[in-house]
């Protein structure tokens, strides 16, 4: 199967209630609060090497059994930026993607470089979803 | 290796020395810098330290160059950028990125106090995000996230998002590549922002495209 490694949307970063442990590279986020400055609609997002997805996409991802990866709650808000583009733009329910896969074996996992890596069919799920402002590029274990 | 093979790759290192290897003297390095306001230093082995004489630029250092051949005659700002490793964008940009000490953390009043003009036209935007508080928080405050000097003014269209999309995808890729980073490389990696976007800005700055 091949695998690619993805860079997806980054719609915000790490808010003001998000704990890390930044003894680890990249930090280890232990409570997780995304905070939005702006969003282009894609159904996974990053920051730091730590990803959300919507609701909806994680029914998906878990109807699929999936491997590498298990979900965890988010705090999502919006920053002034947020506000100010979008007035009135309320926003989906979104959960923590939690990647604990190797990547290459896995459906997801992270690379040496701390990238996203999916496998081919994990692929085909997030460009159904509408994953549209994510870099691809095809993963070379070697 | 054969013999033959051996002598055309001599030949080949004696020719790249002639080309390429002569040092500048200290007075040709002094010279050209001086012509851009740059000024230079010395390591004993004639490496030059270029310092750009800007007002921002005491937070940054440059790694010893050696001084390109190609630069012998240098008479533009392009080929001063280049004698210290940096684009020329990136020069013409680097005074931008500044922080100041807000006195309040109401960054979008102390913008519009600042450009009331603006004020509906526009949407504030921190040019050294508010996240590295958590990443860096021995390197910035809060006082110098919300400074006027770190706010950019963003007019209000569909463009503007998609560039602040691009702009967040290069600090997660700075943020991944620089588990240390000081306040100097923060404010290096906004002024190369600015660089590619900041004529966009209102006010522009950094002279993007």
């Amino acid at each position: 199967m091949k695998y690619y490694i993805l860079e997806p949307e980054v719609a915000g970063g790490l808010g003001q209630n998000a704990d890390l442990d930044r003894s680890v590279h990249p930090p280890r986020v232990t409570r997780f609060h995304y905070q939005f400055d702006g969003w282009l609609g894609d159904p996974l997002l990053e920051t730091v090497a730590s990803f959300i997805v919507t609701d909806g996409l994680k029914e998906k991802i878990k109807t699929m059994q999936a491997s590498g990866a298990k979900f965890g709650d988010v705090e999502i808000s919006k920053s002034g930026e947020f506000e100010d583009f979008f007035p009135n733009r309320g926003l989906p329910q979104f959960a923590w993607l939690q990647v604990n896969g190797n990547a290459g074996r896995d459906d997801f996992g992270l690379s040496r470089t701390h990238r996203l890596v999916v496998s081919e069919r994990i692929l085909d799920l997030l460009r159904t979803e509408g994953m549209s402002h994510c870099d691809i590029s095809e993963f070379n274990n070697d | 290796m054969t013999e033959a093979l051996r002598r055309w790759l001599s030949f080949g290192l004696l020719l790249l020395l002639l080309i390429c290897g002569t040092p500048f003297s200290r007075a040709e390095i002094a010279n050209t810098t001086a012509a851009f306001g740059l000024s230079a230093t010395f390591t004993c082995d004639e490496q030059a330290t270029i310092a750009y004489d800007g007002r921002s630029l005491s937070a940054f250092d440059y790694d010893p160059v050696v001084v390109p051949t190609a630069d012998r005659d240098a008479t533009s700002t392009a080929a001063a950028s280049r004698i210290i490793g940096k684009s020329a964008e990136f020069l013409a940009a680097e005074s931008t990125a500044t922080f100041g000490r807000a006195a309040s953390t109401d960054y979008r009043a102390t913008f519009f106090a600042a450009n009331p003009e603006l004020e509906g036209q526009v949407v504030v935007h921190h040019a050294v995000e508010q996240q590295t508080l958590k990443l860096y928080p021995s390197q910035v405050t809060e006082a110098e996230i919300h400074s006027l000097e770190n706010l950019r003014g963003i007019p209000k269209d569909i463009n503007s998002q998609v560039h602040l999309s691009q702009i967040r995808k290069e600090w997660n890729q700075f943020y991944l590549a620089n588990p240390n980073a000081t306040q100097a490389q923060l404010l290096q990696k906004a002024a190369e922002i600015d660089a590619k976007f900041g004529s966009q800005f209102r006010p522009p700055v950094g002279g993007g495209q």
